[in-house]
């Protein structure tokens, strides 16, 4: 018989830490990856002695490189591995080690996400896919024929998308760990360089550096190692699905629907409930078009909702609160895992000039070429 | 002399005819069709290959969804240019390049009629004509 998280033994976040999302630079992938690991080690009260397994979230690097990484930590000869799931790396590096825990196979468990971007290899050329279009599509033109179409059935206009940007810059401004750290307004984003339909280059999420991590433990493990239970947040669910054939909408939006209710069902939390959610906003019109997905928004309503302040810090529920990928940034394996730290911190209530007020349910959504969606519930009790 | 017609995607229309065509996969499990065409299986059915028959569909449909592009990694043609999703009347839902919009903008012109036409994309070193498959908005009709 098949289980999900919820009928197995608690588990929580108790430790994230990062190291700033930037441009690509000199600094090796090691270097960022021990830089978030130690912050979380730090934020935990954790020794690396404690932590008995790791999984890696990484998908543009290089093969194998977690040992070269963890070895800086001191060589414990722990179960390790890398996690690739194209954008979504990080979030099911996390899952598994959600899963590890949860399972009773070990009490403390880590999942990082660290990249550079340096190797993309797209699957469909390497299974010899062809197509009609082929190379003059990129992915932001899939994404700006999902906007045009978003525009075709609710009416929405250029502006509805861009105040997507505005919003997630104001916030990745208020955040230290942003690749992009200046608010724009709706002009800078309407006359940034025009990319695909209605999308500016404003519009488009960046692909830098970084690392993220998250330690998770069992309740035994809090109590046994003295950790402070009043800062653990418990992951309430956490749900993956592959894309099947969908025929009647955007296969992003199909895939974002069924994985969340999958997610927001072993969580028992209705998305009503939800206080703050860190998105795949790659692209503009995803935000918009997942917020509907997810049941925040009613079909059709999320552009108006968003010009009202709904989804702001402060409003209804903070949506990217740390900037999302279109201004935090996305540097692939990372972006999942920096989601849980970003989630985490919000519902401890540490997100500073940040925070959303009376945050206590948070969901963080990712998808990856493929496609694949991965969807994690975690909350403060 | 009259030199011959050369698909630049083979495997993606034939050139046999005069009318353009699509190189497709029809199920015959359970009667899904798929381009680009589809080998190994069916990922309607899970059919094996030998379910999987090479059919030929026609080129037409109506447009999804379609987006002006001005940043692309293509090598073989000039931006900006417009690429349409399209739900072709045989079932798959397809992308590719429009010749043009008659005038219309990218959301104006979802959900009308398009059909596909040869685009001369120039003689190979034989003298062959190379053509590939492009899309027009069907004259005066909407759906
Ligand atoms: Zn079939």
């Amino acid at each position: 018989m098949s289980v999900s998280l919820s009928d197995l033994r608690r588990v929580s976040v108790v430790g994230v830490g990062l190291h700033p999302y930037q441009r690509p630079s000199a600094t090796p992938y090691t270097e960022l990856g021990v830089h978030a690991i130690r912050a979380a080690l730090r934020d935990a009260g954790l020794p690396w002695s404690a932590v008995e397994s790791a999984y890696t979230g990484t998908a543009t690097t290089a093969m194998g490189l977690s040992r070269l990484m963890y070895r800086h930590l001191g060589g414990s000869g722990i179960p390790m591995a890398q996690v690739e799931n194209a954008s979504a790396s990080g979030s099911t590096a996390f899952r598994h080690a959600c899963h590890e825990v949860a399972s009773g196979l070990v009490d403390v468990a880590i999942a990082v996400g660290v990249d550079k971007p340096l190797v993309f290899r797209p699957p469909r050329s390497a299974a010899g896919v062809v197509d009609l279009v082929g190379s003059r599509v990129a992915p932001f033109t899939a994404f700006a024929l999902m906007a045009n179409r978003y525009m075709y059935e609710h009416g929405a206009t250029a502006a509805d998308f861009a105040r997507v940007a505005v919003k997630n810059s104001r916030n990745g401004a208020l955040n230290p760990n942003a690749q992009r750290r200046t608010p724009r307004s709706l002009e800078d984003v309407l006359s940034a360089t025009p990319i695909s339909g209605p999308l500016t280059r404003l519009q488009c999420c960046p692909i830098g550096e970084g690392a993220a991590a998250a330690i998770v433990a069992s309740d035994d493990a809090i109590e046994r190692l003295g950790l402070d239970a009043s800062r653990s947040v418990r992951v309430l669910a956490s749900a993956s699905r592959s894309e099947r054939m969908h025929r009647a909408e955007d296969v992003d939006t199909a895939l974002t629907r069924e994985t969340t209710r999958v997610a927001l069902e072993e969580a028992g939390v209705t998305p009503r409930q939800l206080d703050v959610v860190e998105l795949h906003d790659a692209f503009t019109v995803e935000e918009l078009c997942y917020v509907e997905a997810i049941g925040i928004s009613p079909p059709g309503a999320a552009p108006r909702q968003l010009a009202e302040g709904e989804l702001d810090i402060g409003g209804r529920v903070a949506v990217s609160a740390s900037g999302g990928l279109l201004a935090m940034g996305h540097p692939i394996g990372p972006t999942g895992v920096g989601q849980i730290c970003e989630v985490t911190t919000q519902l401890r209530g540490e997100a500073g000039e940040r925070q959303h007020p009376g945050a206590r349910v948070g969901l963080a959504h990712m998808v990856g070429v493929g496609s694949v969606c991965l969807v994690h519930v975690l909350a403060r009790e | 002399m009259p030199q011959a017609r050369i698909s630049a995607h083979p495997t993606l229309h034939g050139t046999d005819r005069n009318e353009p065509a699509l190189r497709a996969t029809r199920c015959t499990a359970c009667e899904s069709t798929f381009f680009p065409p589809l080998r190994l299986g069916c990922e309607a059915c899970g059919a094996s290959d030998a379910a999987l028959l090479p059919v030929e569909i026609a080129p037409r449909g109506v447009l999804r969804s379609a987006a002006t592009v001005h940043v692309h990694a293509g090598d073989d043609i000039e931006a900006p240019f417009v690429v349409g999703e399209i739900e072709l009347d045989e079932g798959p839902r397809i992308r590719g390049i429009l010749e043009d919009l008659s005038g219309l903008g990218d959301v104006e012109a979802i959900g009308r009629s398009v059909e596909g036409v040869w685009h001369r994309c120039g003689p190979d070193p034989e003298g062959n004509e190379v053509v590939d498959l492009r899309f027009r908005l069907c004259e005066g009709a909407t759906s």
